[in-house]
């Protein structure tokens, strides 16, 4: 791949000024350096330049222009992902699709929804709510979020437990590809024969393609919905009350778990009354005499669990104010400490109690505090380590455990990520949970989209300039790739 | 509800390279601070609340983009020069963001104090500053601005104004001028003229005795709604005093950087109303209302000063924020109408205040509140920002105005005499007008057993007089 | 036969009716096979019970069957965690069997064993088969959470992990899921399970009247109610509503069903047969089988569509989804189905013959086309997988 100089990004701008208008390209220093990271601020790197279009035909020439000068491009939405994805290539183009924010048709006899990537994740559910329907994948950060990050990370949030991610929730998508190719993926109807590129490219963060439109599906409004909050002695007892709600055959719409830390500084937010040291929140919803059969059945095995208290939420105000304290608690454990990071890891279910424990003993070990809110029905943890970066060396050790935190969870048999992606962030600990022929295998995939390897290259897979080499990853030399050789 | 928002291109790039180290943006200990600064985390839960980024989608006109140019500029990576400080002069300082950001960054501490080094640091281009300097001589001014609305009066209402408005002159106008004529403001000579007494007292033994601030542009044009503010009050049972000698609170100035005249001004507030016999400071101007509850924080660094301003502060609340406290009166008569309500920035943002004007619209019986649609975005008024930056001002109050349109309400009543201009100017674009209020004016008009229709007839009849502003 | 047998040991070959079939017994046996078959040019067609090869065309080139039936049994089951892991090969009835047989968890696997007792794990994901469950669980794709797989030229690679929540790399069982092993031999899927409500009722609509169908439908659609089965059954005229929840759940669901149509309420055994009906679908006869998928406003033209044709529908009436079944082979009935289904903007997959598949053959856009065949490419260069 070769590498663009600073010039070719400039030409790419200069150009691009004819496609989309001199006012949507940003070449200026200054003006430049705000679009230089995501949501993940400590990995930053300046573009060559940012482009703003606003059509899809726009894009698909703007890409075009990148392929015809191999100048890569990195796709933005709002810059509110956590791993990196839309951090920038040194000398690349930053296409930001946030001019693209039209709701194109709400189709609310047949339950679905036509958007641009731009458009919020939250404003979905808006326009479905006059029809009685809303949009299920219900990231933490939905109102700013867009859906075409939504697409490009497989966007879960609190409510996936019950249904699902985002490619459970696409139709269809309108892809530029690569080399500025506009495909279609999906079907409007079910079981479309061929190969499910669609679900290759939902969760390919942005690595294969931009997503410039989309056929998003809508569900009813539940009929009834029971939300509470359970308070338990030891984030163990509140896992194991989790595992007892499940054995029983109960799915509940979401099953989130705030320990301490996180509850003392959601309440500097959110006027909760938790005072606890794990706050079990469960929510029912379906029909509306299921879910008061399984809502007494929760509460029972909560109780049982040994529960100190039980809240309920009396009206949708309180039901709101409880969500808002877990969705804001990121954000809120900045009251408690000078800085913070979040992470992003998977486990089992069933080790949720030793993985705690190896949290604890990593943290106490590095003399720091970590706040942990999960997402306790699938396993999915976001520990959050408290630091002060006015300490000399506090932000490396704070990296450090977060790193190690997210290794713990596959030693157990777990993810690396369950929804904030590899990105840039975790691109080399990717090696921990895949081989090299994995890798490999991936790598052949996307070279299926992108030969070229302008999409948001550093991505997703380890390159040797970032992470060194790894074992078994079979790169090409560039002998093989000349032709002029092979390998044994 | 989705409203087809025309993308209002910004103004084109000045576009420079970053050079070398530029020369230090921001002076030694003065500039945002930096410990605000570290607040931000980069969530991003700002960018969809910020007015300028639902217009352009573009990073730098959002807070977060903001706050890091900000950042860089502290940090001397980058100078003050024109593209930067666009973007800082493009906010409205409307603090949507502050209500937004889960991480209570204080952005609009950050901004007025970026703002302010701006003023003292940076070189505005020639007619920019003239122009700049021109509003900040008339509109702080109640006297001066008297001066300048009396003959716009005279235009509306002797009819000159509708022909103008109609008139192919009118399209050709640069449109600067267009938006200023667009926003002259819709009153009457009573308006000018009226005011509320400088003492005045209910029939019964005073439950509170206040201190009521008249302002500067509310004073000059909408004199009549200080009038109706101090006979509502006493009818609540309050002593009003409404000293004559006072003048402009120095908002206007504050949120425009201009620092050291707006402390002038407040000095002088302070000096004028405050009084140990004075139980509340009362204002019926939302961006009035923020800053007279920030003036503790404008002379924290004065010891001679801070614990006086300090006390001043903390008695200051907005007229609704006093009513909603207090027994409403009985003889509250019946306006059967419907009345959106639209949250002024430095009400609802800046201060918090959002139930109290709601609970004492509804306090009078018969009326009904209709909620407006993306009610949390700017007008556009946003202090001078209409003057100064027309067009996506404009584009916002049309925003807002359509919004309106689509509840159908009977009134419009809205807590500040910007934002009044500001939608009336742009709700009188088509159709029937729909008539503006401030929300006293309507507690006033129930008190007096005004009737409804006529009441409203006769705000019609006055916004329709000036003719279509398109 | 001998370079065959050379391959992986005469062990693993057999011969069947003249066609060598070779059976490696675990994924290094896989890769050692694909890479040679790679370096020598083989074509190889995977069989896994061999239940759903009229599911698309006689290959027009076989050298040897790669069978999975050596690639079987569970490989972990984590109760607690509602994970399954087990190899390709193992028949999807012994797997269902097995884990409602554990009567300590509640637990089922929401796949259904569509083309009957033999059908594997492997198949029902090659060939994104689906049954009626699929109204609630979704098809395959919603149920697997990783997978094991050898690419054509034998790089052995895995996708996904063992936990039902993960975003770490490309979900490559998405692409391996209905690619009717054209791309890698699966060798291992890692599963999520349900729980088993704890009561099941089914209801049917019995009318012939296709706007009633269309009527009842869009009622259920909007309701507060949760199908786990919603089938129709055409000319016969049969809807079974299946409802499965807590014992209040489905008593006010069936009564609010009861509301919108006049309906027949089953006994439990009689709607455990019909579900068994509907879950065995008849695959056998002589008569062309398509599968197809039409947007949901389209069910009442496509019953129509089914009529004209003299053929039946068995499917799901939400979706919807399901597969025709012909009284014959003959090319103009096929062929005025599928330009029908053509015209409403369905899918149409052709089930059985050779005719169908060639009369019902997709055509993928330029721009997809392109890269179904780079990733063709990709994962299998030497074209080893037929």
């Amino acid at each position: 791949m070769a590498v663009a100089e600073t010039t070719s990004a400039l030409l790419v701008a200069a150009q691009a000024r004819d496609i989309v208008g001199p006012d949507w390209v940003v070449t200026d220093g200054a003006q430049l350096r705000v679009y230089e990271c995501d949501g993940l601020m400590n990995h930053r790197t300046v573009p060559g330049a940012v482009i703003l279009p606003g059509t899809t035909e726009q894009v698909a020439a703007v890409v075009r222009l990148c392929h015809e000068h191999r100048v890569p491009f990195v796709a933005r939405g709002a810059g509110s992902g956590l791993s990196g994805g839309a951090l920038p290539t040194e000398d690349g183009i930053v296409i930001g699709l946030s001019r693209l924010r039209e709701v194109l048709d709400v189709d609310a006899a047949n339950q679905r929804v036509r958007v641009q990537p731009g458009v919020t994740n939250l404003r979905v559910s808006e326009v479905a709510a006059p029809f009685g329907l809303y949009y299920a994948p219900d990231p933490s950060s939905q109102q700013v979020c867009t859906i075409g990050g939504n697409l490009a990370e497989n966007s879960g949030g609190a409510h996936c437990l019950k249904y699902g991610f985002t490619v459970n929730h696409v139709l269809t998508a309108s892809v530029v590809l690569s080399d500025g190719t506009i495909v279609e993926l999906g079907s409007e109807a079910p079981d479309a024969p061929g190969l499910d590129l669609l679900g290759v490219v939902i969760g390919s963060e942005g690595t294969v393609g931009i997503v410039t439109e989309a056929l998003l599906n809508l569900l009813p409004k539940p009929e009834h919905v029971e939300t509470l909050v359970a308070m338990f002695p030891s984030t163990e007892t509140a896992g194991d009350a989790v595992s007892a709600i499940i054995a029983e055959g109960v799915v509940p719409a979401a099953v989130e778990m705030m320990d301490r830390l996180a509850i003392d500084a959601a309440k500097t937010q959110t006027p909760i009354t938790w005072d606890t040291e794990a706050a079990l929140i469960v929510e029912l919803d379906g029909p509306a005499r299921e879910v008061r059969q399984q809502f007494e059945a929760v509460t029972a095995i909560c109780k049982r669990c040994g529960a100190d208290a039980v809240q309920v939420a009396a009206s949708p105000d309180e039901r709101q104010t409880i969500w808002r304290a877990r969705k804001s608690a990121f954000a809120a454990v900045g009251q408690l400490s000078p800085a913070y990071l979040v992470q992003d890891g998977v486990i089992p279910r069933t080790r949720l109690p030793e993985v705690l424990n190896g949290i604890r003993a990593l943290a106490d070990e590095a003399g720091l505090r970590v706040a942990n809110v999960f997402h306790a029905g699938d396993g999915n943890l976001h520990p959050l380590v408290l630091y002060d970066n006015a300490v000399e060396g506090e932000q490396a050790k704070a990296e450090a455990i977060a790193m190690r935190i997210v290794e713990l969870c596959v030693d157990f048999g777990g993810s690396i990520t369950g929804e904030h992606g590899v990105g840039i962030e975790k691109v080399c600990s990717m090696p921990k949970m895949f081989t090299g022929d994995d890798l490999t295998a991936f790598d052949r995939v996307r070279s299926a989209f992108d030969p070229v390897g302008l999409c948001n290259p550093g991505k997703l897979l380890p390159t040797p300039r970032l992470c060194g080499e790894v074992p078994g990853f079979y790169h090409a030399h560039p002998v093989e790739t000349a032709g002029l050789g092979e390998r044994m | 509800m989705s409203l087809p928002v025309t993308h209002i291109p910004p103004r084109p790039s000045t576009g420079h390279p970053l050079g070398d180290a530029a020369t230090q943006a921001f002076a030694e200990d003065a500039g945002p601070e930096r410990a605000l600064l570290d607040d931000c985390v980069h969530c991003g839960f700002c960018l969809p609340t910020c007015p300028t980024y639902v217009l352009w989608g573009e990073e730098m006109d959002s807070p977060r983009g903001r706050i890091l140019l900000m950042d860089l500029a502290d940090k001397g990576e980058i100078g003050l020069d024109a593209s930067t400080v666009r973007h800082w002069d493009s906010c409205l300082g409307c603090m949507a963001c502050v209500t937004a950001c889960p991480s209570a960054v204080q952005y609009d501490r950050l901004i007025e104090q970026t703002r302010a080094q701006v003023e003292e640091r940076f070189d505005r281009e020639g007619s920019d500053q003239r122009f700049r300097n021109a509003l900040f001589a008339v509109l702080p001014h109640h006297r001066r601005m008297t001066l300048v609305a009396a003959p716009l009066v005279a235009y509306r209402a002797s009819g000159l104004q509708r022909l103008v408005r109609r008139s192919a002159l009118y399209r050709r106008l640069p449109v600067r001028l267009r938006q200023l004529e667009a926003l002259s403001p819709i009153v009457t000579w009573a308006a000018l003229r009226e005011q509320a007494p400088a003492h005045s007292a209910p029939a019964a033994e005073p439950t509170l005795r206040v201190a009521m601030l008249t302002g500067c542009v509310q004073r000059a044009i909408f004199g009549d709604v200080n009038a109706a503010t101090a006979r509502v009050l006493t009818a609540y049972g309050c002593e009003v005093v409404a000293p004559r000698e006072q003048a402009c609170c120095g908002a206007l100035e504050l949120h425009a950087g201009r620092q050291r005249s707006a402390k002038e001004r407040a000095r002088a507030l302070i000096w004028v109303l405050d009084d140990p016999s004075i139980d509340r400071i009362v204002v019926n101007s939302a961006g009035c209302g923020s800053t007279l509850k920030e003036y503790g924080e404008m002379f924290r660094d004065e010891p001679s000063l801070a614990s006086r301003a300090e006390a001043f502060a903390a008695k200051v609340c907005d007229v609704h924020e006093l009513l909603a406290e207090l027994e409403p009166p009985a003889q509250l008569r019946p306006l059967e109408i419907s009345v959106a309500y639209h949250d002024a920035c430095h009400l609802a943002h800046a201060q918090g205040v959002r139930s109290q004007p709601r609970e004492v619209l509804t306090s009078i019986p018969g009326v009904t509140l209709r909620e407006i649609p993306d009610a949390a975005i700017c007008c556009g008024s946003a202090g001078i920002y209409n003057l100064i930056n027309p067009e996506p001002a404009a584009e916002l109050g049309r925003l807002k105005a359509a919004h309106v349109r689509s509840v159908a309400p009977d009134a419009l009543a809205a807590a500040n005499p910007g934002c009044l201009l500001q939608i009336s100017a742009n709700l009188g674009a088509e159709g029937e007008p729909i008539p503006t209020f401030h929300p006293i004016e309507l507690v006033d008009a129930s008190l007096r057993g005004e009737d409804a229709a006529g009441f409203l007839a006769r705000r019609r009849a006055l916004l329709k007089s000036a003719g279509s502003a398109t | 036969m001998a370079e065959l047998a050379g391959i992986l040991g005469a062990d693993r070959l057999s011969d069947e009716h003249g066609t060598p079939v070779l059976t490696p017994r675990d994924a290094a046996e896989v890769s050692t096979l694909l890479e040679a078959a790679s370096k020598t040019g083989l074509a190889l067609v995977i069989r896994g019970g061999g239940t759903k090869t009229s599911w698309r065309p006689t290959p027009t080139r076989c050298d040897a069957i790669l069978s999975t039936a050596a690639l079987a049994g569970i490989v972990d089951r984590q109760p607690g965690d509602m994970t399954l892991v087990a190899q390709a090969g193992t028949p999807l009835a012994a797997l269902q069997a097995a884990v409602t047989g554990d009567t300590t968890h509640r637990q089922r696997l929401m796949l259904d064993g569509v083309g009957g007792e033999a059908a594997t794990l492997g198949g029902i994901l090659a060939t994104r088969a689906a049954g009626p469950r699929r109204q609630r669980y979704g098809t395959p794709r919603d149920i697997v959470i990783g997978a094991r797989y050898v690419t054509g030229d034998g790089l052995a690679a895995k996708t996904g992990g063992t936990v039902v929540k993960n975003v770490a790399g490309y979900d490559l069982a998405k692409l391996l899921i209905g690619s009717q092993g054209s791309l890698a031999v699966i060798t291992e899927v890692s599963l999520k399970l349900h729980p088993v409500p704890d009561v099941a009722r089914t209801v049917v609509l019995q009318t012939t009247d296709a706007a009633a169908v269309a009527a009842f439908v869009a009622a259920v659609r909007t309701a507060a109610i949760t199908a786990t089965v919603f089938d129709v059954r055409w000319p016969e005229g049969i809807v079974a509503i299946r409802i499965e929840s807590t014992p209040d759940g489905a008593a006010a669901q069936v009564e609010l069903l009861e509301e919108f149509a006049q309906l027949e309420e089953l006994s439990p055994e009689a709607g455990d047969a019909l579900l068994e009906d509907h879950l065995n679908f008849p695959f056998t006869g002589a008569g062309a089988v398509l599968g197809v998928g039409v947007r949901p406003e389209h069910l009442p033209t496509l019953l129509a569509a089914v009529a004209a044709v003299d053929g039946q529908f068995f499917g799901r009436a939400m979706l919807v989804a399901g597969d025709i079944v012909l009284p014959d082979l003959d090319p103009e009935r096929i062929g005025r189905i599928v330009q029908a289904l053509r015209d409403l903007g369905g899918n149409v997959q052709a089930r059985r013959g050779d005719e169908t598949h060639r009369l019902a053959a997709h055509t993928a856009a330029p721009g997809v086309a392109m890269v179904e065949a780079a990733i063709k490419q990709q994962l299998d260069p030497a074209g080893v997988l037929v």
